[in-house]
């Protein structure tokens, strides 16, 4: 009888240790957030997608979660910030999160119906963001009592957006074209002014090698200056036309930067959970 | 003095220590054939023998520009600041419009490239200005987020 | 006989418990031999974080950073390499890292600051007893700096002969920049023939000819204004042009050979190249 019970706790002792322990659960969930708190993403996430789904604790989830959103995964990341319970009190954060991921995704209506979803959260953090998206999608400029919820600090930059975009620096490509009609006074207008200048300088060259060669009787070589020329003349048109629309995209673009970099300096208005103490 | 510089010296390295750990991986990778080939001087020795042969060869632009590039532009040097090339530029500029739009716009950008004085605002890419003919659409395109 | 059984049993547990490490060790050593470095990373890095007592921090650090060198990952590399670095217990280790560094610097064509690692190495007395480990790394540096004459003596002093008659077929391969250039600059296209790009270079010697006909002859029918346009954009542009693409072609060349040999040498001995 004892012999039995021998052989049986010295086979499950061996079959134990055939298993590495640094691969069983708890380990992987330790290991995870070990990973998680190095900020490699991508590696906690194939440590926690190994665990069995009965470990996971909203904390768990929610690190999961971000950490899709840090690799750029956004369906997965707002699927993960999704299954946090109402009553949890990570709610509000994974609500905040969710909104985040609809924001990088530039999916506005997406995020007005989360906020709309969670209205009896506090859920500030995510309404800003609305309003930010808002204005950067030309959608509307929200009113004084909608930029109550920003502080004082983030106000001023509010008003200073909602300024550029009242009343935009834009040059009309319609001026840009009229005023091409003497070359390079079109890209002036859009600011090119060392393009204008030779716009102008490399047009009156065509043309008064044209005028020379017909006043000397080459043909041949007058036509072939001409439509060089004219070449240029259209060109110049089209292209302060062109460099007015282009003018316009870089301001956009740059507006776009600055409230980039003034999210990421302030983390999308987003409170932080710090998960690793 | 060196003192002080090899205080500070230790003060950065363990500063630095936690950012060292701190990884970039937010990709997945995998091994590389053979890891002391330097993948940019391989592109540039495949791209100097492109393939003519694509798809789109057969149109007239891409035609002008193959003829020209065997004929004139493999013989008299590198002249073009911008990136893309300017006959490059047309071919491109004939695949975003119409024929008459990228006559016109490659007379414009053969006027750009002839300025002498400055050349600003634009990025650079490969030791050159980046001027593809997307940035010259006359018309409204919704800016790309991120 | 039940006492013994018992005192094995114990034992064996003990056992177990110390041999856990090394076999977490092995299992990543598996993973690294194959090839599936990103995953080795992530066993090494636990193999490190349960590893209280520091035993294999240095290993793990070192085999890191050498996932991330085959991976052409070197910036992470070199930042491994460096930790191990500080983790680095006896001289062998400390060499070993140093010599990594450096082989990095060398596949990264950052020949400067390899020579400067290997002088340092040189100097110390520290590492008297890997002169020609050392030698033997300073010579695949000439050998990326495409400096095969240096590199041959080299291996030819360490007794390499397979590695010194590679340097040697790579010098009767190297074109010369310079020699190039200077032929297409005395005539157009010579240049092009040398690197052997003959098509090119009986065009440019066309282009060129061409150009200097118009030219001289817009000259003499004392046409100057025609002469100094044809002189300033043709002649002179198909001139700089002829120039630049013997450059282009000698460099080219000279790379492809480097890939070639280096190609053949990596599926041969992938350990003993840098």
């Amino acid at each position: 009888m004892f012999k039995v019970i021998y052989w049986l706790v010295f086979h499950t002792v061996l079959l134990f240790s055939q298993n590495n322990i640094y691969h069983s659960q708890l380990n992987i969930k330790i290991f995870g957030d070990y990973l998680f708190c190095q900020k490699d993403y991508l590696r906690a996430i194939e440590e926690y997608n190994r665990l069995d789904s009965v470990l996971f604790s909203d904390t768990m989830i929610c690190k999961l979660g971000y950490s899709y959103l840090q690799i750029g995964d956004y369906e997965s990341s707002s699927k993960y910030f999704d299954d946090i319970e109402s009553l949890s009190p990570l709610k509000s954060y994974s609500v905040n999160y969710k909104s985040l991921n609809y924001y990088l995704k530039n999916d506005l209506i997406l995020l007005r119906e989360n906020i709309e979803l969670n209205q009896s959260l506090n859920i500030t953090d995510s309404k800003k963001l609305l309003l930010v998206s808002e204005i950067m999608n030309n959608k509307k400029l929200p009113s004084n009592k909608e930029l109550l919820i920003f502080n004082h600090s983030e106000k001023i930059f509010i008003n200073d957006l909602i300024q550029k975009k009242r009343n935009p620096d834009y040059k009309s490509p319609t001026v840009a074209g009229i005023l091409s009609i003497i070359p390079g006074f079109g890209k002036f207008y859009t600011k090119n002014y060392s393009d204008g200048l030779t716009s102008l300088l490399i047009t009156g060259l065509f043309s008064f090698l044209a005028y020379d060669n017909f006043k000397n009787s080459h043909q041949f070589r007058g036509y072939l200056f001409s439509v060089t020329a004219l070449g240029f003349y259209l060109g110049n048109i089209y292209g302060s036309v062109a460099s007015a629309y282009r003018y316009n995209r870089n301001y956009d673009e740059i507006i776009m930067i600055e409230v980039d970099d003034y999210l990421t300096q302030k983390n999308y208005f987003i409170q932080k959970v710090n998960f690793c103490e | 003095m060196i003192k002080n510089s090899f205080l500070i010296l230790v003060v950065f390295i363990i500063v630095n220590f936690v950012e060292l750990f701190a990884q970039t991986d937010l990709v997945k990778w995998y091994r590389v054939e053979n890891y002391l080939l330097d993948d940019y001087v391989l592109q540039n020795l495949i791209s100097e023998n492109p393939d003519d042969l694509n798809e789109e060869s057969h149109r007239f632009a891409d035609l002008i520009v193959t003829v020209y590039k065997n004929t004139i532009s493999d013989f008299d040097g590198d002249n073009c600041r911008f990136n893309p090339s300017c006959s490059e530029f047309f071919a491109e500029a004939t695949k975003l419009t119409n024929p008459i739009s990228s006559v016109l716009l490659f007379f414009d950008r053969l006027s750009r490239d002839t300025n002498f004085f400055s050349n600003e605002g634009y990025k650079t890419l490969n030791n050159r200005f980046y001027d593809p003919p997307s940035d010259y659409l006359v018309y409204e395109t919704e800016p790309n987020k991120n | 006989m039940n006492r013994t059984f018992l005192i094995f049993l114990v034992l064996s547990f003990y056992i177990h418990s110390q041999s856990d490490l090394i076999k977490q060790k092995e299992y990543a050593d598996s993973i690294f031999f194959s090839q599936n470095y990103f995953d080795a990373i992530k066993e090494y890095k636990r193999l490190m974080f349960f590893d209280k007592e520091k035993i294999f921090t240095y290993y793990s650090l070192n085999q890191i950073a050498r996932c991330y060198k085959y991976g052409r990952k070197f910036e992470d590399s070199y930042n491994f390499f460096s930790l191990a670095l500080s983790e680095a217990n006896s001289i062998k280790e400390i060499f070993d890292v140093k010599v990594n560094i450096c082989r990095l610097n060398i596949i990264e064509r950052k020949i400067i600051n390899a020579h400067r690692i290997l002088d340092d190495l040189e100097k110390d007395s520290l590492f008297k007893e890997y002169k020609s480990e050392i030698k033997y790394w300073r010579a695949w540096a000439y050998f990326f700096e495409m400096e095969y004459i240096m590199a041959m003596n080299i291996f030819n002093e360490l007794e390499l002969i397979e590695l010194s008659n590679l340097s040697q077929k790579s010098y009767q391969n190297h074109y010369s920049v310079s020699t190039a250039k200077i032929l297409s600059m005395i005539l157009p296209g010579v240049g092009q023939f040398y690197t052997g790009n003959y098509l090119n270079g009986l065009g440019s010697f066309a282009w060129n000819l061409l150009s200097v006909y118009l030219t001289i002859k817009a000259f003499s029918e004392e046409r100057i204004f025609d002469g100094t346009v044809l002189a300033n954009f043709l002649w002179f542009r198909f001139y700089r042009g002829n120039i630049e693409n013997a450059e282009k072609f000698a460099i080219q060349k000279n790379e492809e050979t480097l890939h070639q040999t280096l190609q053949y040498f990596y599926s041969k001995y992938p350990e003993e190249i840098p």
